[in-house]
């Protein structure tokens, strides 16, 4: 309830902020873009197993695009939570354990990201535009039913570029992609385990003990997106979007995850 | 704008749900498959290799050259028991639905009591029985919690003084009755003596024990060292972690403590037992216990076996590995008590629990 009147009070302000600071399509612009999508997402964490545990389910997001001549800021949220299985995993008949933790991960995923992007203005194709970009983004998995800590926890620096082309007034394609440059991440610890003495202070002295920094040498990860924006008016626009994303990571136990997340939202210029 | 509709579409459908694929599946269900995630998990997870003086790359050898594409369900299962088995740990075992739990224990079979042959666990039930109406003369508080274990206190009276008798039957309980037993504890101040019944108690979770081992604590102790496997090879351990007794207002002060234990008093129990002999004024009695210090994790095997495994090596105060007089790492050997005495179900059948009857005989006389 908090959240919801924290996202309200957000969006309240932006629209505010909106109507104080009037602008014109080529000067000041505010977008919004509340989406959904279908989360397809697929991970090996050897700290808990060597199997690949894979599901999809549907993902919530909005988007809220800030933009002043060749400058854009833009800011992402996304949610989902849904049950992985093992393909790998063959379940005997008359399993004896209750607790079901390694037939099926529950998670939940929680994304956030703040995005600058400079269009440069050098480009020289007709109807492109061609923008950098640096992104602080945080990503988190939990999975509720190996550990109440999280898959991982990562925040990310990742320079990358976009590339933007309208064929027809209505019409624009972007590619995009970025690659993280540093992040601190925090993961289990090699064993999964503590000393006991520290049970009831597990939470302190997990996130003590665990937080890490990872460069390009230690972090492979690459985000890449694909879209699609039909413009219905001067307000209004559809987008179709592919995003996919991978990592790996080899500390304290390799890590890797892909994801593809196919969205469609529904843009609102303010 | 048709023909860019259609490369968008196609990429889309190119890529459409097809991510997984790119995740190598590196684990096959097969006999050798399933043998392989066992043998490599042990390998980057066990903590005790060195400590034991385990050679895992030649036993892996010695039991895959038995393994094939038509070794049966059966024979896997008596494989991977005769690997696990080798390390002789408390904590390690596999189980697999069709063909039951395999301890890596060595003294799987040792029956509850020394003139048994099997182990029956209706024996133990009747041996509290015993207890209840032999000792505690029926007079004893209960508190039975939602798992069916029976927590139990009351006094022994002999030769004229009143010694506090206290049941812990397992640390396992989400819902564990600390208030019950700081409650009997509280009543325990001025007795001459307590006896603390940890016989057939398996462990369970650290925060139980922990606060147990508080209440029953007058002195902060270093009691023991850890540390977790920290890295693939074998010998790539954490810091060292001290574990000490952390006494409160509300703790038992100048009672002798006499702690019971048998070879089926373990992990979280052995803890306490270890906790409580840097006291003063503790004893242990009974028989050698269980040897499942290491913290456990449990995985799984691509067939949906599951087997448990400990990352922990331990360690006496002075940060040498804990072992016994022979220099044996005590994991799967077990703590020797300090009075060694064994129970008979026959004489527990006629009204005598002999570890009770001795230890009574070995409190000090005020």
């Amino acid at each position: 309830m908090k959240g919801a009147l924290s996202v309200i009070l957000f969006f309240c302000a932006v629209a505010a902020f909106a109507q104080n600071h009037p602008g014109t399509s080529m000067d000041r612009q505010i977008e919004l873009m509340p989406s959904l999508s279908v989360l397809n997402y697929a991970s090996a964490d050897e700290l808990y197993s060597p199997m690949v545990y894979e599901g999809r389910g549907l993902y919530a997001g909005i988007r809220i695009t800030f933009s002043r001549e060749n400058s854009h800021h833009i800011i992402e949220a996304g949610y989902s939570d849904f049950t992985r299985k093992s393909e790998e995993l063959t379940v005997p008949e008359n399993y004896f354990l209750d607790e079901n933790r390694f037939l099926e991960l529950h998670n939940y995923f929680i994304d956030l990201s703040y995005s600058y992007l400079h269009q440069l203005s050098s480009i020289s194709i007709p109807s492109a535009h061609f923008s950098i970009s640096g992104e602080l983004s945080h990503h988190i998995v939990l999975d509720e039913d190996v550990q109440v800590y999280p898959e991982i926890s990562i925040t990310s620096v990742s320079p990358g570029f976009e590339f933007g082309y309208s064929p027809g007034s209505h019409h624009t394609i972007k590619i995009a992609a970025s690659v993280p440059l540093f992040s601190i991440y925090l993961r289990n610890n090699y064993s999964t385990a503590y000393p006991q003495i520290y049970e009831k202070y597990k939470q302190e002295y997990f996130i003590k003990h665990n937080v890490k920094f990872a460069g390009p040498g230690t972090l492979r990860a690459v985000k890449a997106e694909a879209g699609y924006t039909y413009s219905l008016g001067k307000r209004m626009a559809l987008t179709a979007r592919y995003r996919f994303g991978f990592l790996y990571l080899e500390d304290p136990r390799p890590l890797r995850w892909v994801s593809g997340l196919y969205t469609a939202g529904l843009t609102y210029r303010l | 704008m048709r023909s860019i509709l259609i490369i968008i579409s196609t990429a889309l459908l190119l890529f459409s749900s097809c991510e997984e694929d790119l995740l190598k599946h590196e684990f096959k269900n097969t006999p050798r498959g399933n043998y392989d995630v066992l043998w490599s998990e042990f390998d980057r997870l066990y903590g005790a290799f060195e400590a034991k003086h385990i050679n895992w790359d030649s036993l892996g050898e010695v039991y895959r050259s038995q393994i094939y594409d038509e070794t049966t369900g059966e024979e896997l299962f008596s494989l991977m028991s005769g690997l696990i088995a080798e390390l002789n740990d408390g904590h390690v075992d596999i189980y697999a639905p069709e063909f039951g739990l395999f301890s890596s224990w060595s003294r799987r079979r040792k029956p509850y009591f020394k003139d048994v042959v099997d182990q029956d666990w209706s024996d133990v039930v009747e041996m509290r029985i015993n207890i209840k109406a032999e000792y505690l003369k029926g007079r004893q508080r209960e508190y039975t919690d939602d798992e069916g274990y029976n927590f139990f206190s009351g006094y022994i009276e002999n030769r004229g003084k009143t010694y506090g008798y206290l049941c812990i039957p397992t640390f396992t309980s989400d819902n564990f009755p600390f208030s019950f037993v700081s409650s009997a504890v509280d009543s325990f101040r001025h007795t001459s003596g307590v006896l603390l019944d940890l016989r057939f108690n398996g462990g369970g979770m650290t925060e139980n024990f922990v606060k147990v081992m508080n209440i029953f604590s007058s002195e902060k102790k270093l009691f023991l060292k850890s540390r977790l496997r920290d890295g693939t090879e074998h010998n790539d351990l954490s810091e060292m972690t001290s574990h000490y007794t952390n006494p409160g207002p509300s703790s038992l002060r100048d009672v002798p403590i006499a702690v019971l234990v048998n070879s089926f008093t373990a992990s979280a129990a052995e803890h306490l037992l270890l906790g409580l002999e840097s006291q003063p004024g503790v004893f242990s009695i009974g028989d050698t216990t269980h040897g499942a210090f290491s913290t456990v994790k449990e995985k799984i095997l691509p067939n949906g076996w599951q087997f448990r495994i400990g990352p922990q090596v331990v360690y006496a105060p002075n940060g040498r590995l804990l072992a016994n007089e022979e220099g044996e790492y005590l994991e799967g050997i077990g703590i020797a008590p300090d009075y060694y005495s064994e129970n008979k179900l026959a004489f527990i059948r006629m009204g005598y629990d002999l570890v009770i009857v001795r230890a009574i005989h070995l409190f000090p006389d005020e």
